[in-house]
């Protein structure tokens, strides 16, 4: 729990318990213990300069000034290093014989700066600081390095407020031998108001328990009186017709009936998740529910009962995040006459524990819940209790399971699944096709209506990619005409020449037939009139560029079938006998592929080795193709003649 | 009145240590991310199964970007919620009709379910 814990050291007494509890914790925790001792040289030697005019005249002569100057500088450094090394050297002879690790530091500046500097740019997991340092005197209260390091620094503190021996501090409690008026022997107190910190410093309170053979107990306060006060205080000063609108009656009735005995349940819930925190750790802990303004009721609660050592949250449940110390922990820091760990620490039980014990459901939603699939209703639980506990739902109903889905899962979906009633559905399907935006970012689909932002992604409407049918419709008149095809499922899907064109770009064979079911599926979801050469680069771009260079086994490359006529017939591609130019291979890539292809491949080669070359150029391959042509028309026209006798 | 929730026992083999999980997980999540976005561009799904689809591997890249931040064990609420949605609107692939389709689903679904119970057996190794 705590590997690397840190002691400012100033040799007082509080500086001393400190370093003697981290050596109790080190032996524990197995930690290793840093001190640190910070002295300001260089502020002493300002004084002393401010100090020089009132030197007797006989040093007040240049060289005898200098002749000091030097002395004092001297002095100082050495003198300053000399002490911390001393306060330092106690923790570790200590730790010599205790025989655990220990850094020491020593370090020259503003104390607390430097203090605040190290704890934050280093990795301890604990600060133990005293409360008070040597200047303190009977009415100090809280020092003023050890309020500026807590108010600076975000690790987990321990602030030594009672300087008994250690030995006696950490008697076991529950002997009778609780020192009440110090507190030793006594128990662990956390208090608990469902912030992350507090649980947090609950689990560290249970692991110090256990090392130090502590109990632990845990509390919570919550202020129904406020509301009260504040009527009383507004009825002084508002209009009987004011008065009227407000309904002082109602509103006190309500709290009377609902909010105070709401805070109630709600503080209780906090100490029955902080009790199932302890019981994973096999620790039984006691919980006490108080009433009143929370710093008031936990100092009470700690002059009676006298704990060794009162666990808070740095900064409670309604704190902003950039506070530094919240107004109870404050107020407990100055007033608690014990031990205080000021817990930086974040911990968030698990939503369903939270919410087992906060939230209840109603039949109605439980019976939506069992409709879910097996496999995901323990998942969509956990997602409906955090939706719910992020809006502060305590209440599980229908409506709550409906929309903290509806950001998941379609209408027709949970009316599939039965999370959403017939009723509720509202029935889209007719609304008008003409327009698809697409989200660039994530890949979201909305149809007709431009989202102001994408509701996946959080997207800018800026984001989204207009897919209008018009456009797309004039541009296929620029694509040489249009062919229509016809999908899996007897869907006719038309395509312009050079989206055809473009297709061929993707290597012949499964990745071809996959791209083209791609570039079909996207033009049925987008409801676009016709597949343009720009939704097949837009589709299959990036598999043509990745797959353009490589060559399938006995096939030829699929490259080149881009650039000027000129270069198409310059770059050569090898196959078997034959070298092709580029420009004959996209042409070929053109004839259906599958048996139509092969056959013409075969005419091609034939019609080079008549001509005895090795290099089939776009003429051999046009007049390849040509000789096919006539061999098919001819084969069709005997096939008609056969069938019509 | 809650739902009951029964959550299966735990078997020490599954344990797994922060530095085999960061080894294993982020691949798997990468190749889950390309199988989910393989199923958007597929034929047979509809505008709103593809949108379900885009939100699961939207949070799973950005459970993966998460995952990426971590320090170690264990991971918070707010990181594993991205896997949850995630999972959660894999459920959808109950209403998709081709098989194929539904059978990489399954598969994707199985990956993420066991990768959400490893979740709780990471331990941070000394």
């Amino acid at each position: 729990m705590f590997k690397k814990i840190y002691v400012p050291l100033d040799n007082s007494d509080h500086s001393s318990t400190s370093a003697e509890l981290a050596i109790a914790l080190a032996k524990s925790f197995d930690s290793e213990l840093v001190g640190c001792h910070a002295y300001a040289a260089r502020m002493h030697d300002i004084r002393f300069r401010q100090m020089e005019f009132t030197l007797p005249s006989e040093y007040q002569v240049e060289e005898e000034m200098e002749k000091q100057r030097n002395i004092h500088d001297t002095l100082i450094t050495m003198g300053l290093e000399l002490i911390s090394d001393s306060y330092l050297k106690v923790m570790k002879d200590r730790c010599e014989t205790e025989k655990l690790p220990f850094e020491e530091k020593m370090m020259d500046g503003r104390n607390f700066k430097v203090l605040v500097d190290d704890i934050n740019d280093s990795d301890y997991d604990l600060v133990i600081i005293g409360a008070l340092g040597l200047g303190a005197v009977r009415d100090s209260v809280i020092g003023s390095v050890c309020e500026r390091v807590i108010r600076r620094t975000k690790t987990d503190t321990l602030v030594i407020k009672n300087i008994s021996p250690m030995e006696d501090q950490l008697r076991v409690n529950g002997n009778g031998e609780v020192k009440h008026e110090l507190g030793n022997g006594g128990n662990i107190v956390v208090c608990v108001d469902g912030s992350p910190e507090s649980f947090a410093g609950l689990r560290s309170a249970i692991s110090l328990g256990k090392a130090v053979n502590k109990e632990v107990e845990a509390i919570a306060v919550y202020d129904p009186y406020l509301h009260y006060t504040m009527f009383n205080s507004i009825v002084g000063v508002l209009t009987e017709k004011a008065s009227k609108v407000f309904k002082f009656k109602e509103q006190e009735q309500l709290h009377e009936d609902v909010i105070d005995t709401g805070l109630a349940k709600i503080y209780h819930s906090h100490l029955e998740v902080a009790r199932k925190i302890a019981k994973e750790d096999d620790v039984d802990l006691k919980i006490t529910l108080l009433d009143g303004k929370a710093f008031e009721k936990i100092i009470q609660y700690v002059r009676r009962e006298r704990p060794w050592l009162l666990v808070i949250g740095r900064i409670g449940v309604h704190s902003d995040e950039e506070m530094d110390v919240g107004s109870n922990t404050e107020n407990l820091l100055r007033l608690a006459p014990c031990n205080i760990l000021l817990s930086s620490k974040r911990f968030v039980p698990a939503i369903d524990v939270q919410a087992e014990e906060s939230m209840t459901w109603t039949e109605e939603a439980t019976a939506v819940l069992n409709t879910a699939p097996d496999g995901v209703r323990g998942i969509a639980r956990t997602t409906i209790h955090r939706w719910a506990m992020e809006r502060g739902h305590s209440v599980i109903t229908r409506k709550v399971i409906e929309n903290s889905m509806a950001s998941i899962l379609p209408e027709k979906a949970m009316r599939a699944m039965g999370i959403i009633a017939e009723e509720v559905a509202i029935d889209k399907g007719n609304l008008l096709e003409s327009l698809t935006y697409i989200c660039r970012e994530c890949g979201y689909a909305a149809r007709d209506v431009e989202p102001v932002v994408c509701p996946i992604c959080n997207g800018p409407a800026e984001g989204f990619q207009k897919i209008d049918k018009q456009a797309i419709e004039n541009l296929t008149s620029l694509e040489g005409g249009i062919e229509e095809e016809t999908t899996f499922d007897n869907l006719k899907l038309k395509w312009t020449s050079e989206a055809k064109q473009a297709l061929l770009g993707v290597p012949s064979g499964y990745q071809r037939r996959r791209a083209r079911a791609q570039i079909e599926k996207s033009v049925r979801v987008r409801k676009l009139p016709a597949i343009t050469r720009e939704l097949v680069l837009e589709v299959s771009g990036d598999l043509i560029e990745e797959t353009k260079n490589l060559e399938e086994r006995g096939r030829l490359k699929e490259e080149s079938v881009s650039g000027t006529e000129s270069a198409l017939e310059q770059h050569v591609i090898e196959d078997g006998d034959f070298r092709w130019t580029a420009a004959a291979v996209a042409r070929l890539n053109r004839v259906p592929e599958g048996f139509m292809r092969d056959q013409t491949k075969e005419r091609i080669t034939n019609c080079g080795k008549e001509r005895s070359v090795d290099l089939i150029t776009l003429e051999i391959a046009e007049e390849g193709i040509a000789e096919s042509r006539e061999v098919m028309a001819e084969a069709i026209r005997k096939n008609n003649e056969e069938e019509s006798r | 009145m809650q739902p009951s929730n029964s959550k299966p026992q735990w078997n020490e083999l599954e344990f797994v240590s922060w530095k085999e999980f960061m080894q294993m997980a982020p691949s798997i999540i990468q190749l889950e991310i390309s199988r989910i976005g393989s199923v958007i561009n597929a034929p047979a799904t509809n505008l709103d199964i593809r949108n379900v689809l885009v939100r699961a591997r939207f949070e799973l890249r950005e459970f993966q970007e998460c995952l990426q931040l971590a320090d170690g064990p264990p991971l918070g609420d707010p990181c594993v919620a991205h896997l949850r949605t995630s999972i959660l609107s894999l459920s959808i692939r109950n209403q998709i009709r081709d098989k194929e389709t539904t059978i990489t689903l399954d598969y994707v679904f199985d990956r993420l379910i066991s990768m959400l119970e490893r979740i709780d057996l990471i331990f941070q190794a000394d």
